[in-house]
């Protein structure tokens, strides 16, 4: 039976409405956004509408009469949509300092992992949720210019490259149905790694700047202020919707914060290595 | 490829070229695109049009602002040594590999003769 509906998603007050007209399509958006969703009756920047036709249907999603995906691969799909939500969710944003970035929130206390695509951000935070950390994002972390720095995520699906699946191998699920595979990696529900999740805003307590390399000794080392807020630099997004660029906030952010460059590819070496550095009391430490 | 404003070189054409060509006289000019931050002992130049920082050492901070002034090569140099007397025999070393660096990250741009 078809059955037509739609989401409001999106965050930090920035809401963009999904328009679906099966049950497939509907459960593709709960699989993709169920971390934020917002009430109906919030104001919409835009509306896009995804259509499943056929019975190995054919895929197609809309911006009004622009169509942005054709074809039939789900995964294509979804990442086509999911880049749209963000660049949404980023245009015109205001609220903070939106970085590029993972984040995990380790008992209370949050820890932003910026970088660059292919850096290493959602294989690092995707073995630390395993390991009992709470998961934030892989993607888009906006930090409040409260004096807390509050991290205020973007909530989806872990999005993981093909060599991220291979070095994680131990720790994904074999199986089941929250994937999306693609030709360049998958989609994971988040709470397949880590059942226990709550959307939350931690204060930021530590940025570490990872860099992936297949089998290297893990590395740590503390970046001083300046270093630090040249490399956040890289990742940081939204710097024309700021006032003064939001350069004075981005410094007093890598005064306070501590910052760390981390290098890792062997993932045996982690545990120790981030629980004597960070200032954050890992779930496996103990007193 | 990334050219300077001034000569239309590219900056490893250029780079070639200060190492080659640079006479004691020769004089630059701070990139106005980019503005200071300062940390403790540490500076960060940046550019918001770039969406480019460009992290300094006090030591290069200093060269980049003597640089900045109009000086000569020469000059910076001498004022270079006078600070630092322990150091005077690296000095035009290091003040020219400093500001190739400087010209590579765009921060500071070879004057017109």
């Amino acid at each position: 039976m078809n059955k037509k509906g739609s989401f409001l998603v999106g965050f930090c007050d920035r809401f963009v409405k999904v328009t679906y007209n099966c049950s497939q399509a509907a459960s593709l958006l709960e699989f993709l956004f169920s971390d934020q969703l917002a009430d109906a009756n919030m104001p919409v920047l835009a509306t896009y509408d995804l259509l499943f036709v056929g019975r190995e249907p054919m895929l197609s999603l809309w911006r009004e009469d622009r169509h942005l995906y054709l074809g039939t691969s789900v995964y294509d799909l979804a990442y086509t949509l999911m880049n749209e939500v963000i660049y949404q969710g980023i245009q015109d944003n205001n609220a903070g300092l939106a970085i590029h970035a993972a984040g995990v929130s380790i008992d209370g206390q949050g820890v932003l992992l910026p970088g660059k695509s292919g850096s290493g951000k959602s294989t690092l935070a995707t073995w630390l949720v395993a390991r009992k950390c709470t998961y934030l994002s892989d993607e888009l972390v906006v930090v409040s210019a409260h004096d807390d720095h509050l991290m205020i995520p973007f909530t989806r699906p872990i999005s993981l490259k093909q060599g991220s699946v291979e070095a994680l191998a131990e720790i994904l699920p074999k199986n089941g149905s929250s994937f999306l595979r693609g030709a360049n990696g998958l989609m994971l529900a988040h709470r397949q790694i880590n059942r226990k999740f709550s959307y939350t805003t931690p204060p930021l307590r530590a940025i570490v700047f990872p860099k992936y390399q297949k089998n290297t000794v893990a590395q740590i080392t503390r970046m001083s202020g300046a270093m630090a807020c040249a490399k956040l630099m890289e990742s940081y997004v939204n710097a024309r919707n700021i006032d003064g660029h939001g350069m004075a906030e981005l410094a007093r952010i890598c005064r306070s914060i501590p910052s760390y460059r981390l290098t890792y590819g062997q993932l045996n070496s982690l545990p120790n290595l981030l629980a004597e550095n960070l200032p954050v009391r890992f779930p496996w430490t103990t007193d | 490829m990334v050219f300077c404003i001034n000569t239309g070189r590219s900056t490893q054409h250029l780079l070639t070229w200060i190492h080659s060509t640079m006479d004691n006289q020769q004089r630059f000019t701070i990139n106005s695109e980019f503005q200071v931050e300062q940390f403790d002992n540490e500076i960060l130049l940046y550019s918001i049009a770039d969406s480019k920082g460009i992290y300094l050492n006090e030591t290069a901070f200093l060269i980049w602002e003597i640089c900045g002034k109009g000086y000569s090569l020469e000059k910076v140099v001498s004022l270079l040594a006078e600070a630092y007397p322990q150091s005077k025999e690296d000095i035009q070393q290091d003040v020219m590999t400093t500001i190739e660096s400087l010209v590579k990250d765009g921060v500071l741009v070879v004057a017109d003769e």
